[in-house]
């Protein structure tokens, strides 16, 4: 097997990777807000952890990966000049201001309605709350749609 | 041909993602729910881990028919099962697929069964733990089980020149 396609493997497998981060996140996630047990809402909330690692780690190295493969592929500028290859960095940043404007401050008030919630012994108002808050959840179907419209881009290739 | 070639191209990349998601979500489900304290919190892991696996299974159930349409579509000849790398792709299905009925379905099924007794007794019981841990040649299976789809996809983006 030649450079090019060790790096365009291992690119697919960061794409698989962060898929696999994303449903697994959502199915936990989605199954831990509709529990009415405090505990268990918290048990599945952390078994999503390592899916969130997955997306995170993926997250970074996906675009990364993407640029070495163009490169190595040939692409002139790393394939920015490539339509679906500028679309699809671009759709790629476009998740980066995700973190530090929704997800860290947002999960932080989940972490704190969690925790009062767990000291209380029920699910509170505000738990209920940060589960169902809009902006991550905005967040998160924006996440989906954009890695959906990637892969669209990176099987199809249109506008080359 | 072309809209029929990148449509089912599509839908078999999505398949495979599919089913990379769904095993690798149960596997990390059943892992995280061997290592739990309390029968409760092992039942819930287990219990979270029933989505992945229906992922897992429809997509494991899609993954051939897309493939095969997808070469088929692509201009494959004899719906690419005179190309080396599709025949080596199939050739690992097949055994992973002799596999989910050889091994890891009665091994879900006996999972099961401890747990419905665990859950019963109201512990985490020795047979239970036992059950997660796979021994001797069932251990290579579930290493198979882990490294086939991989090596699918491994196959399916280098598309080596066997044939």
């Amino acid at each position: 097997m030649d450079w090019d396609g060790i790096v365009k493997l291992l690119h697919v497998g960061i794409a698989f990777g962060l898929v696999s981060g994303l449903m697994g996140r959502w199915i936990l996630l989605t199954r831990a807000a509709a529990s009415d047990d405090v505990e268990a809402a918290h048990g599945l909330a952390k078994a999503a952890s390592p899916f969130e690692q997955m997306v995170q780690i993926a997250g970074t190295a996906i675009l990364p990966a993407g640029l070495l493969t163009a490169w190595i592929q040939g692409y002139p500028w790393l394939g920015l000049t490539t339509g679906w290859m500028l679309v699809s960095t671009i759709l790629v940043l476009s998740m980066v201001p995700l973190i530090p404007f929704v997800f860290v401050p947002r999960g932080r008030i989940f972490e704190e309605a969690m925790g009062a919630a767990r000291e209380r012994g029920s699910v509170t108002p505000e738990l209920r709350a940060a589960f169902r808050d809009p902006q991550v959840a905005f967040a998160r179907r924006y996440e989906l749609a954009a890695v959906s419209i990637v892969i669209v881009l990176m099987v199809l290739k249109p506008f080359a | 041909m072309g809209v029929a070639a990148d449509l089912s191209l599509l839908a078999h990349i999505a398949m495979a993602m599919g089913l990379i998601g769904g095993q690798l979500g149960s596997r990390l489900m059943n892992r995280q729910a061997s290592r739990q304290e309390t029968i409760d919190g092992l039942v819930r892991l287990t219990r979270a881990a029933a989505p992945f696996d229906q992922i897992g299974n429809v997509s494991g159930l899609l993954i051939l028919p897309t493939g095969l349409l997808a070469a088929w579509a692509a201009g494959y000849p004899w719906l690419g099962l005179t190309t080396g790398w599709i025949v080596g792709s199939l050739a690992l299905i097949a055994v992973l697929v002799a596999l989910i009925f050889l091994v890891f379905r009665p091994d879900g099924d006996a999972v099961e069964a401890e747990t419905q007794a665990a859950v019963a007794s109201g512990e985490i019981t020795p047979s239970l733990r036992a059950a997660f841990r796979p021994e001797g040649a069932r251990r290579w299976a579930y290493l198979y089980g882990d490294l086939a789809a991989p090596a699918i996809i491994a196959l399916m983006v280098v598309k080596p020149s066997w044939s």
